[in-house]
C-alpha cells in the first residue's frame, strides 16, 4: 500500500462532484482509504491521525485528494482526480468514479432535465411533503405511498390544482403514461381510448379489455382510491379530464371509481361532458339511472366500460356486455356437488374486482360477507375466515402489513383457497389472477399446487371459475395461463364480471338444490 | 439574458469591486477584495439567502462566468466582463426580507417535533450530532472543533453549526442559560473562522450575525408554531435537507441538536425530549 495526497491550490468544487469522486474511488479495488475534502486544518489533523504525511503550506481553500492504494492502481486513480477535478464532471461512464445516485429532485433533474414526472414512495407520513416538493419543481407526481393523511392528500392536490400539474395517488398504483407503464400495469396496445381511475385493478381491467379488443390506450391515468371522497373533492380526476381534453391523441374518454357524493360526480361529469368528446363512465354500484342524466354513456362493469369505448371510437352503438351463460362443465360440476357444499368464496388479489364481484353476488340474491364490505354486504366477523358466501380482498392493508402484496407473491391467495376450498360447505371459488409489470412473474406455479390439493381433499371438490387479467403482451403469457387454469380444471371466463355471473349463478344453483333437497 | 428573481437583505450588487470568487453548473460565488464581502448568484430552485441573488436561468448556466472575472452592475445588469451570456438582469426581482425570530415558548410536544426532522437524518449526521451532545454541560470545545471537519465544499461540521445557530438563538433569547452558552460558542467561532474556506466562513459569519437562508428560517418558524402541524414540520426539514449532496442534511442536523439540547433544559415542561 502507499499513502498519498495531492493539494490542488485555490480550487472549488461543488460537493456532489467531490462526494462522488470520494465514493467511486473507495469502491474501487485496491484502494484502502479515499478522502477528497477541503484543505482545512481539522480535516488535514484527520489525515494525519489515519497515516497521512502532515502537509505545509495549504490553506483552506484549497482541495485535497489523499489515497491510500496498491502501488498498482494509486499513479492511475491520481490521473483520474486530475482530470475529473479540472475538467467539468464528465458523463457517467468508463472505469472512472462513478455519480452518486440522485438523492434529491433537485439533484435528479439535473441529470435528466427534460423529466416531467417524479414518483414517490416514501412512508406515508412523509410523501406529501415529497409530492410538494416535486410539484415546487413543476413535476407531475405518482404518488405509490399510502397511508396519506386526507388533510395533507388536499393540500397536495390544491397546489397541483394550483400549479396546472397531476398528482395520481396516493394510494395509486397503476397508470401508464405516454406509453410506459407505471407500478401495476400492462403491456397494452396505444391508442384512442383514455382512462382516469380511481381504481387500480379497475384500470388494468378495462385497459386490457380494450387492447384485447384491439383498439389502444393513449394514457391511463391513476388517481388514488380516495380522490372522488367528498373532502378531496375529485381534483385529481378533474385535472386527468381535463389532460384527456386537452390531448389530441385521445378521442373517447373512460372514467373507472367507486360513486362518488352527488356533488362530487355533477362536478366530474360536468367537466368531462364539456371536452365534446365521449365520455363512458363505470362508478361500481352507483345507479344508473342517476348517471344518465348526464349525458354520458353509463357501463355496468368494468368490461363494459371497455367493450362500449371501444364501439363508440369505432362509430357503433355501445351495447350492453354480452355475457355468455354457464358452460356446461361448471354445470356438471355443480351437480356432483354434496347439497351442502352452497357457499360462494370469492378469493382477490385486485381490490377493484372484489368489489365487483360482491355486486355481481348482491344482484344474484346472496347474502355476501367481505373484509371490504360494499353497501349492502356484511363485514366479516374474522378475516381470515370465511363465513357463508364470502368474498374477500387480499390486497388489503389488513392482510397485507409486513407482506407483499399477494399480486407480487401470490402465496396468500393460494392458502386462502386452499383453507377455503377444502371447507365442505364451499361450493364455488372464484379468484383473479392479475398479469403484468409489478405482478409475479410465476402468478400460477402455488395456485396449480393449491387446486391440486384441494381436489385431492374432496370427493366433489368445488367449482373453480377464475379470471386473467392482462394481455398477450404481457410479460406472463395470458394465453399459457389461461391453458394451464382449464387444463386444471378452471372455467375461465373473459372478464371478471362474467367469471362473477357464472360464480353467482353456481351458487344460487347450489342452494336451489340445497332448499330441494 | 437571465434574469434575477429576489435579492437578499444583504446583498449589495451596486457595490464596485466584485469578482468571480468560484463558479459552478447552477451558482456563482462573487467577491470583493477589499472587505472580503460575498455574494452568491444561484439558481432560482435554491432557497433565499440574506447575501444570495436567485436567477431563473436553464441548467448550467454558471458555466458561463469563469474565476477572476470583473463583474458590474450597470443599467441594471449584472455583467461579467467581457461575456455576453452571463448578463442578468436585476430590475423588477424582489427584495427577499429577513424573516422574524419566532417567539420561544413553552412545547409540550418537543420530542414529536423533533422526531419530525430526525427521519430524514443518516450516520454522518447521527455523528454530528453526537459531538455536539460532548462534554456536558457545556459543548463549547467539542462543536468548535467542529468548524472546517469533513467532506463537501463547505465542510459538514460547518453546516451542522449554521443549522445550531439558527435554533439556538431562540433559545437564547428565552433564558439565561442557552443565551451564556450560545455566546461563548460564538465568541469561540469567530476566533475559528480562519479555519475554513472562504465560502463556509461567509455562511458561519452571516449565521453568526443572526442571518440565515429562507429553508432554515421556514424550518425554524414551523418547529415553533403553537399548535403542532408535524406535516409543516417535515415539510420544511425536507426542503432544507434537499440542498447539495449533504449540505441541507448536516444543517438540519444542527438544528435538531439544538432542539434537543436547548429544549432539555430551558424550560421543564418540555416533555418526551431526551
Amino acid at each position: 500500500m502507499t499513502t498519498r495526497m495531492k493539494i490542488y491550490r485555490d480550487l472549488y468544487k461543488d460537493s456532489v462532484s467531490l462526494m462522488q469522486l470520494s465514493a467511486g474511488f473507495a469502491q474501487r479495488d485496491g484502494v484502502e482509504r479515499a478522502s477528497i475534502v477541503m484543505a482545512t486544518e481539522t480535516n488535514l489533523r484527520q489525515l494525519e491521525d489515519a497515516g497521512f504525511d502532515p502537509v505545509d503550506g495549504a490553506t483552506p481553500n484549497d482541495l485535497i485528494v489523499a489515497l491510500i492504494a496498491d502501488d498498482t492502481v494509486i499513479d492511475d486513480l491520481f490521473e483520474q482526480a486530475d482530470s475529473a477535478l479540472k475538467a467539468r464532471p464528465a458523463a457517467n461512464g468508463g472505469d472512472g468514479p462513478q455519480p452518486l445516485p440522485p438523492s434529491s429532485f433537485e439533484m435528479a433533474i439535473e441529470g435528466q432535465p427534460d423529466a416531467n414526472m417524479a414518483v414517490v414512495s416514501v412512508p406515508g407520513p412523509f410523501a406529501a411533503a415529497e409530492a410538494i416538493k416535486a410539484l415546487r419543481l413543476g413535476l407531475n407526481v405518482m404518488l405509490f405511498s399510502d397511508n396519506v393523511p386526507p388533510a395533507q392528500e388536499l393540500e397536495v392536490k390544491k397546489l397541483a390544482r394550483e400549479r396546472g400539474l397531476l398528482v395520481m395517488g396516493p394510494d395509486c398504483g397503476t397508470a401508464i403514461i405516454n406509453g410506459v407503464p407505471l407500478g401495476f400495469a400492462n403491456v397494452v396496445n396505444r391508442g384512442k381510448i383514455g382512462i382516469v381511475a380511481a381504481s387500480g385493478t379497475g384500470l388494468q381491467e378495462v385497459s386490457c379489455r380494450i387492447s384485447n379488443a384491439g383498439a389502444g390506450i393513449s394514457q391511463a391515468i391513476g388517481t388514488g382510491g380516495h380522490d372522488l371522497a367528498a373532502e378531496i373533492g375529485g381534483l385529481s380526476m378533474l385535472t386527468g379530464i381535463e389532460m384527456l381534453i386537452a390531448d389530441p391523441q385521445t378521442e373517447v374518454i373512460v372514467l373507472v371509481s367507486k360513486p362518488p357524493s352527488a356533488e362530487v360526480a355533477k362536478g366530474i361529469l360536468g367537466a368531462a361532458c364539456a371536452g365534446g368528446k365521449p365520455v363512458v363512465v363505470h362508478f361500481l354500484g352507483a345507479d344508473a339511472a342517476e348517471l344518465k342524466g348526464h349525458n354520458v354513456i353509463v357501463a355496468e362493469s368494468l368490461a363494459e366500460a371497455g367493450e362500449k369505448a371501444v364501439a363508440v371510437l369505432r362509430g357503433d352503438a355501445p351495447e350492453p356486455l354480452c355475457l355468455d351463460d354457464l358452460p356446461q362443465a361448471a354445470m356438471r360440476a355443480a351437480e356432483r356437488l354434496v347439497p351442502q357444499a352452497q357457499y360462494l368464496r370469492g378469493v382477490f388479489c385486485g381490490g377493484t374486482f372484489c368489489a365487483e364481484s360482491q355486486l355481481f353476488a348482491l344482484r344474484a340474491g346472496l347474502k355476501v360477507h367481505s373484509n371490504v364490505p360494499v353497501r349492502g354486504a356484511e363485514a366479516l366477523n374474522d378475516i381470515w375466515i370465511s363465513e357463508g358466501h364470502s368474498i374477500v380482498d387480499l390486497g388489503d392493508d389488513d392482510f397485507t402489513r409486513g407482506r407483499a402484496h399477494p399480486m407480487i407473491d401470490p402465496t396468500l391467495r393460494d392458502e386462502r383457497i386452499v383453507s377455503d376450498g377444502t371447507d365442505p360447505l364451499t361450493g364455488v371459488i372464484q379468484f383473479d389472477v392479475v398479469l403484468g409489470y409489478g405482478a409475479s412473474m410465476e402468478p400460477i406455479e402455488g395456485l396449480l399446487e393449491a387446486l391440486r390439493r384441494v381436489k385431492e381433499a374432496r370427493s366433489a371438490p368445488p367449482v373453480f371459475v377464475a379470471h386473467v387479467c392482462g394481455t398477450d403482451l404481457d410479460p406472463q403469457s395470458r394465453h399459457e395461463i389461461t391453458a394451464q387454469l382449464q387444463a386444471e380444471g378452471v372455467i375461465a371466463a373473459t372478464s371478471n364480471a362474467q367469471a362473477s355471473v357464472w360464480a353467482s349463478a353456481i351458487a344460487v344453483q347450489c342452494q336451489t338444490a340445497m332448499a330441494s333437497a | 439574458m437571465h434574469f434575477a428573481v429576489s435579492i437578499g437583505y444583504l446583498a449589495q450588487p451596486a457595490l464596485p469591486g466584485w469578482s468571480v470568487h468560484s463558479s459552478f453548473d447552477n451558482a456563482v460565488n462573487l467577491c470583493r477584495a477589499g472587505d472580503r464581502q460575498m455574494l452568491a448568484l444561484v439558481s432560482e430552485r435554491y432557497p433565499d439567502g440574506p447575501s444570495a441573488v436567485r436567477i431563473a436561468a436553464p441548467v448550467g448556466w454558471g458555466r458561463c462566468f469563469q474565476r477572476g472575472q470583473t463583474i458590474a452592475l450597470r443599467n441594471g445588469v449584472l455583467c461579467a466582463e467581457g461575456v455576453r451570456d452571463a448578463a442578468i438582469g436585476m430590475r423588477g426581482a424582489r427584495i427577499w426580507s429577513r424573516p422574524d425570530l419566532p417567539c420561544g415558548r413553552v412545547i409540550e410536544d418537543a420530542g414529536c417535533r423533533l422526531e419530525s426532522l430526525t427521519g430524514l437524518l443518516g450516520q454522518q449526521q447521527a455523528w454530528l450530532m453526537t459531538s455536539a451532545e460532548a462534554e456536558m454541560p457545556d459543548n463549547t470545545d467539542a462543536l468548535s472543533a467542529l468548524v472546517g471537519m469533513g467532506q463537501g465544499l463547505t465542510p459538514a461540521g460547518d453546516d451542522f453549526l449554521v443549522g445550531y445557530l439558527c435554533l439556538g438563538r431562540v433559545f437564547a433569547a428565552m433564558g439565561d442559560r442557552p443565551r451564556v452558552e450560545l455566546n461563548r460558542l460564538a465568541g469561540s467561532l469567530r476566533r475559528r473562522l480562519c479555519r475554513t474556506g472562504d465560502i463556509s466562513e461567509h455562511h458561519l459569519r452571516l449565521a453568526l450575525d443572526g442571518h440565515f437562508n429562507s429553508a432554515l428560517c421556514d424550518l425554524r418558524s414551523a418547529m415553533f408554531q403553537p399548535a403542532a402541524n408535524y406535516g409543516s414540520i417535515r415539510l420544511a426539514a425536507s426542503d432544507l435537507a434537499a440542498i447539495g449532496a449533504s449540505s441541507g442534511r448536516d444543517t438540519l442536523a444542527g438544528v435538531a441538536a439544538a432542539f434537543r439540547r436547548f429544549a432539555a433544559f430551558t424550560v421543564h415542561a418540555y416533555a418526551g425530549v431526551s
